[in-house]
């Protein structure tokens, strides 16, 4: 797997190119705008594009540089939320709050499951409790188990 | 005016009214920690509770709960470096560089004290100087503002850590963003990509949960352990704070009035106070390069200056019912509500519930400042806790938070997407705090930008012939300019001594 430096690299890469594109986007998009919707974005748009330049073509030239160890990589806390995401969506609060701080709990260097499942427990009701029933916020119940 | 001040302080010392002020602190306090609520969130959620309430009731609680609820996100900034509200961004930059070297006792203890000091100074500014400044706000037009939102931005971007030419083009970035859905002028449908959930817009909630929260989870998880590793300094960080707060007493001050100045200005508010007075701080020390490491200072003065805005926000609110921000907004819908309107009514008919308004204020700096003295041992120990446990709290109450502001699961999706964009931000030196501020100020800039061309015609002129607006612009790009110049003319004297 690729050092975490040059992850983030690739990462600055995308982002500051992301940046430029989104500028070029809105610039483009904007000419199909009435007069007024379209001047204030035409004018952010190329300030932002023209500034971003510049900043573009240095991350593409630096080189990286060092090696830091890390716990747990970016990528694969990445992946965790995408996936505790689509565990809302299909599972609801609970379940996929439960399997994510197990996850994470776990993937951190965490070894004692008592202190685990205890964790995940108390934070998930807690949570649960005081949002729904505190706060009234009608929390992901998932299309597998709700409504 | 005398009869009905005493008559208000008769009021809030009943025991009914104690009670109210402490409930009001500890969920104030309680929702400013949990990322994302903040002020908004809670005078939005807790204002029906006050139906229920007679009218001196309500007012104290509405007030007790919007002063502690910004208190409550400026502690999660120096422990957690996860500011509760826009108002607290800059506070992160000294507060956790002060917690991870075992200090964030002392810094909680110092921000208790000064936030205390300038919320006083704010009310002071309520009660007497709401008349006189009301009338300089209203010299303030379209082209005025524009160019106020558009200092605002540059400030921010050379008070940020990082590179100013990153931090402008993430004001750009956050402009663009606030760019999508409806124009705030003709309600014309732009920028949605063909996409339903892009058609009300990208909220700034879920975008600054995910850049602050998710990302700062993200980081701790790579960083294992727990956030301090020093050991933490409990003993006499009451006095070492109290100590610091005395030491720099100017500070506090001159942030206050700063912070009480900017919440006057209908729209710019705490998200833009608390960078300024951070800025303004950092030139004025004798010691520029000790900020953004763990300076005192650097902390004092931005929570100085977001704790009096919140008080000055009120002042166009209390006066011509113009709120300063959404939280004011929220606040005068409570006010109204409650058969109070805004205008002269407020100091004639309704002195007494006014005076009892003020009172609320008072105590309630009282009341928070009591309750953060008392907790601030307990809580810098939040620093010591193992990441294990720290990372899924963090993480759930973002998701929490992300989701519950508008009962929305693209909310959560937008704040995942924003937690590894400001992952990669945090770590590749792009000022986070310029995205954030470039989506509030969006609509201001853009609002005010089409009602100035509107006054004049078309013409750009009008953006430098008020006098105003000229000064605003200079300021920016004075702000923009002078420190590299005066950073290289440095660097040509040091060459020039070292070759004699």
């Amino acid at each position: 797997m690729a050092s975490i430096e040059k992850i983030r690299k690739i990462g600055d890469v995308i982002f500051s190119t992301f940046v430029f594109i989104m500028a070029v986007t809105f610039f483009i998009m904007s000419f199909s705008l009435p007069k007024n919707s379209a001047l204030m974005p035409r004018l952010v748009s190329i300030f932002t594009a023209i500034l971003d330049l510049p900043v573009m073509i240095n991350i593409w030239r630096q080189r990286t540089q060092g090696e830091e160890k890390v716990k747990v990589p970016v990528y694969i806390t990445t992946l965790i939320l995408f996936g505790y995401y689509f565990a809302l969506i299909l599972f609801g609060y609970i379940i996929s709050s439960l399997l994510l701080i197990v996850v994470i709990a776990r993937l951190m260097g965490q070894k004692n499951w008592i202190a685990t499942i205890a964790l995940s427990v108390l934070l998930t009701g807690i949570t649960y409790y005081v949002f729904k029933m505190l706060f009234n916020v009608e929390l992901p119940k998932g299309i597998i188990f709700g409504a | 005016m005398w009869p009905n001040i005493l008559e208000g302080l008769g009021a809030v010392l009943q025991l009914n009214s104690i009670l109210i002020f402490m409930l009001a602190t500890v969920i104030g306090v309680i929702i400013g920690i949990l990322p994302g609520l903040g002020p908004t969130f809670a005078l939005a959620l807790f204002l029906p509770f006050t139906f229920y309430m007679n009218n001196a009731s309500a007012m104290i609680f509405l007030v007790v709960l919007y002063c502690s609820t910004v208190y409550g996100g400026s502690i999660t900034s120096i422990l957690l470096n996860v500011p509760g509200t826009v108002g607290s961004v800059a506070t992160c930059f000294d507060g956790y560089p002060m917690a991870k070297q075992g200090k964030g006792g002392m810094a909680l203890v110092a921000m208790t004290i000064g936030s205390s000091i300038a919320g006083l100074i704010g009310v002071v500014g309520l009660i007497t100087l709401a008349p006189l400044l009301v009338n300089v706000s209203l010299l303030l037009g379209p082209s005025e503002y524009f160019m106020l939102a558009l200092m605002g931005i540059s400030l921010v971007a050379v008070a940020s850590k990082g590179d100013t030419i990153r931090g402008l083009v993430m004001g750009g970035l956050g402009l663009l963003l606030s760019f999508v859905g409806r124009d705030v002028v003709s309600g014309f449908l732009r920028f949605d990509f063909g996409l339903r959930s892009l058609q009300s817009g990208i909220s700034f909630i879920p975008v600054s949960i995910g850049l602050f929260a998710i990302s700062q989870a993200i980081i701790l998880a790579e960083e294992g352990s727990s956030i301090s590793q020093a050991a933490i300094e409990t003993k006499n960080e009451f006095l070492s704070g109290l100590k610091a707060v005395i030491k720099n007493w100017v500070t506090v001050v001159r942030s206050s009035i700063i912070g009480l100045v900017i919440g006057i200005m209908p729209g710019i508010g705490i998200s833009i106070s608390n960078f300024l007075a951070y800025l303004i701080e950092k030139r004025v020390s004798k010691d520029p390069d000790s900020f953004g490491k763990g300076n005192i200072r650097g902390v004092l003065a931005p929570e100085s200056a977001n704790k009096a805005t919140v008080a000055g926000e009120l002042i166009p609110a209390f006066s011509l019912g113009i709120p300063g921000g959404s939280t004011s907004a929220i606040f005068l819908v409570g006010m109204t509500i409650h058969g109070l309107r805004p205008g002269a009514d407020l100091y004639t008919t309704n002195a007494t519930i006014m005076s009892i308004v003020y009172w609320a204020f008072i105590i309630g700096q009282l009341s928070y400042l009591v309750i953060g003295l008392f907790f601030s041992k307990p809580l810098s120990k939040i620093t010591k806790i193992s990441n294990t446990i720290l990372v899924p709290v963090i993480l759930i109450l973002s998701i929490l938070g992300a989701f519950s502001f508008q009962n929305s699961i693209t909310d959560v999706f937008i704040a995942i997407i924003f937690g590894i964009l400001g992952y990669i931000m945090h770590k590749r030196r792009y000022p986070v705090a310029c995205l954030i501020i470039g989506m509030v100020l969006g609509p201001i800039m853009e609002s005010n930008f089409q009602r100035a061309l509107l006054l004049s015609d078309g013409s750009y002129m009008i953006f430098i012939t008020s006098p105003l607006s000229l000064i605003f612009l200079l300021i920016a790009l004075a702000s923009l300019i002078v420190p590299p110049v005066l950073e290289k003319m440095k660097k040509r004297n040091m060459k020039a001594d070292a070759t004699l």
